[in-house]
């Protein structure tokens, strides 16, 4: 082999260029190191959403649909559903799933992460509200979050970059309804630029965040990281499907071997550190695929945990109908409001932690009488159509519930045994059960966010139990912790078994709490990349990757 | 490849099942309303992903209206039945004059300025009500 034809050896290898490899790659650049980056799709194309005509409803899913067995795009790999009461969604391409996601942020609460202690069930994270809490503030700005600081549902701190959405007709009836109550709102935070801010444009509420965000102002990292990254010299290959994590003899990291999906081409990128940051599917996925002679139950996986503990936040609706006509169909969506006022552990009830609720969006005339967020749409037609229209549009709106998810190992991600992608890479199969802790929750939640309703002014309410196409958030599937044992990386992100392989995506998170994780994913990618800046003269490095090197 | 032209009948009886006019509302029917000939050929177009499971699925159907039109096309079964309404609805709702008498503009540009004054106001209520989370001890849990 001659120079010419030997792969650069970057400091770090990363697959996947989602929020967690974006804000990894990004400082790691910053600090000098070589950095490279694999994503198996594209950059999205957002000249193919029909935003702003009567057109948007009919074909916003077509191209951005979050259903990647749906979509089927040559990025997409199939997932094996058939034993799931959930079904993982995702964006495969540059921006990972914030180029799909509602963009509703939020930090995980101080009790999140002490569930064994506060509650005695599950587990402890490794680290504490305190030590995320200055990253969350710095990927906060990076993120371009936009809402009103002072939430009381937080310890003192959380302060809000960007201002916040006005308040709407549907905000004001669900706050005076609260506030009759006793209950918390509060006015939604989201990741969603309400001012010109870091490459973002201000929010013109169109409403199309969860089917990509033409007008540019929704905080996916394809606009808020990779441009910086590029320019920092980041190399970011894609169509490059990660096959392998590779490692040698001394037991380390050396890279990873990729199918060129353009070509059909296989290559293989050596480099010092390899980062994971493919999503609670794609990374356990790739971990297990990754499997040899030395490491014949997947890499990074004597705990036998990798794949386990899968937590997918089983989500319901509860919609409210009522007599006045006001704005539902315009953004954010995002969440207009939310409340934690049952997000914890109470005393009054029969099960564990709690839900958060978003105070959502009901979209246009189309969505009257489709499913979302009605339940089944069999009887709308015929003579019932135009009754439901007028009854929905513009005269409902509805509380989203988020339920926190507890780990169970029977819950998971393996490979399976039959399906494959179209690069001969065994799918994904995810087994996934919801507990009846999350249904005793789900149901408690559903009638408080009844009460809600009705208080408001509801005549009338829709509840919407579990939904199977609701797994935006997948989590808790490579779990750290300090005992490798019981864990599979540490509390920043390395790998117990390989020390210079790490896992930065929500796959590490050892409980879900209730709200929406990038907030938390993000941070944990910063604080892991500065662990990794401050300890780059002592990173274990392969022998086998250091014989690849060019020149001195 | 398939010609909607071909379909027109199927089409006519099918959307005016699913959108009959509305005298109450005032609302026109799927055909008064340019469905088959203006507003579906348009839906198509823009839906090409759907365009030849909906033309299967109306092969399925007789050509003219059957009995009980609502409950053929629901024995077509749920994924056929949603291709067929959903693009039906669609086309619907394409229409201007449709989503005007609904007063729906369109997913509109606004550029609203929040007020502060309202946003303060509201927010001091919930702050008045104390603190909403579980305190706990900073120190590092066994994990």
């Amino acid at each position: 082999m001659t120079n010419e034809d030997r792969p650069t050896v970057y400091d770090v290898v990363i697959v996947g260029a989602g929020p967690s490899g974006a804000v990894a790659a990004k400082r790691l650049a910053e600090e000098g190191m070589s950095v490279i980056c694999l994503e198996q799709g594209e950059y999205p194309d957002y000249t193919k959403l029909r935003h702003s005509g009567f057109e948007f409803e009919l074909t916003k899913n077509q191209y951005f649909a979050s259903n990647p067995n749906r979509r089927k795009a040559p990025s997409d790999y199939p997932i094996n559903v058939n034993s799931s009461d959930v079904e993982p969604l995702m964006w495969n391409g540059v921006g990972g799933s914030s180029v799909l996601y509602a963009a509703a942020w939020h930090r995980l609460k101080p009790s999140d992460f002490r569930v064994r202690t506060v509650d005695g069930i599950a587990d402890d994270w490794p680290l504490n509200y305190a030590d995320l809490e200055p990253f969350y503030t710095r990927v906060e700005n990076d993120f371009a979050v936009s809402g009103v600081g002072g939430d009381p549902a937080y310890p003192p701190g959380f302060d809000i970059p960007l201002p916040p959405f006005p308040l709407s007709e549907m905000d004001r009836k669900l706050a005076a309804a609260h506030d009759r109550l006793g209950w918390h709102w509060w006015p939604g935070s989201n990741s969603i630029a309400t001012v010109k801010h870091n490459g973002l444009l201000p929010c013109v509420r169109r409403g199309a965040c969860t089917w990509g965000c033409f007008d540019g102002a929704k905080a996916s990292v394809d606009r808020t990281h990779w441009p910086a990254c590029i320019k920092l010299g980041v190399k970011l290959v894609q169509n490059a499907r990660a096959l392998r994590v590779e490692t040698g003899s001394d037991g380390l990291a050396t890279g990873v071997t990729y199918v060129d999906r353009v070509t059909g081409r296989t290559h293989f990128q050596p480099g010092r550190t390899v980062i994971v940051s493919a999503n609670g599917v794609g990374t356990p996925r790739l971990l297990l695929n990754s499997a040899s002679s030395d490491h014949p139950n997947g890499l990074a996986n004597s705990s036998g945990l990798v794949g386990k503990r899968l937590m997918m936040h089983p989500y319901g609706t509860v919609s409210g109908l009522f007599d006045d006509f006001f704005e539902n169909w315009q953004g954010p969506y995002g969440q207009r409001s939310y409340s934690l006022e049952f997000a914890e552990t109470r005393k009054d009830t029969n099960f564990y932690r709690g839900a958060k609720w978003q105070l959502m969006g009901m979209g246009g005339p189309l969505a009257t009488v489709g499913t979302w967020p009605w339940g089944g749409n069999g009887d709308v037609w015929g003579e019932n159509f135009h009754p439901t229209v007028q009854k929905r549009f513009g005269r409902s709106a509805y509380w989203g519930i988020m339920a926190e998810d507890l780990p169970n190992e029977e819950n998971m991600v393996s490979l399976d045994p039959d399906l494959t992608d179209a690069d001969g890479m065994p799918a994904a199969k995810v087994t996934y059960k919801a507990s009846q802790n999350t249904w005793d929750l789900l149901h408690y939640n559903q009638e408080r966010a009844v009460e809600s309703m009705r208080e408001a002014g509801a005549y009338e309410t829709v509840v919407m139990p579990l939904q199977r196409e609701t797994g935006w958030h997948i989590l808790g599937s490579v779990r750290m912790g300090d005992d490798p044992r019981t864990s599979v990386v540490d509390s920043f992100g390395r790998s117990h078994d390989v020390p210079n392989l790490f896992v930065m995506d929500g796959s590490v998170m050892p409980t879900s709490g209730a709200v929406n994780p990038t907030g938390t994913v993000a941070a944990l990618a910063l604080r892991n990349s500065e662990a990794i800046i401050e300890n780059r003269r002592s990173q274990p490095v392969s022998n086998a990757a250091e014989a690849l090197r060019v020149g001195p | 490849m398939y010609n909607i032209d071909d379909f027109q009948t199927r089409i006519a009886w099918v959307a005016e099942t699913l959108i009959p006019s509305d005298v109450k509302s005032g609302m026109p029917s799927a055909t008064e309303a340019g469905v088959p000939g203006r507003l579906l050929p348009r839906a198509l177009k823009e839906r090409d992903d759907l365009a030849p499971s909906f033309f299967k699925a109306l092969l399925r159907l007789p050509e003219t209206r059957p009995r009980d039109p609502l409950d053929a096309i629901r024995a077509l079964g749920a994924d056929d039945f949603h291709t067929i309404s959903f693009l039906i609805a669609g086309a619907y709702f394409l229409d201007e004059a449709i989503n005007r008498k609904l007063r729906y503009p369109g997913q509109e540009a606004l550029y609203e300025t929040p007020d502060y004054d309202e946003i303060m106001e509201a927010i001091e209520r919930v702050q008045a009500r104390g603190s909403v989370y579980v305190d706990v001890p900073e120190g590092r849990g066994s994990a």
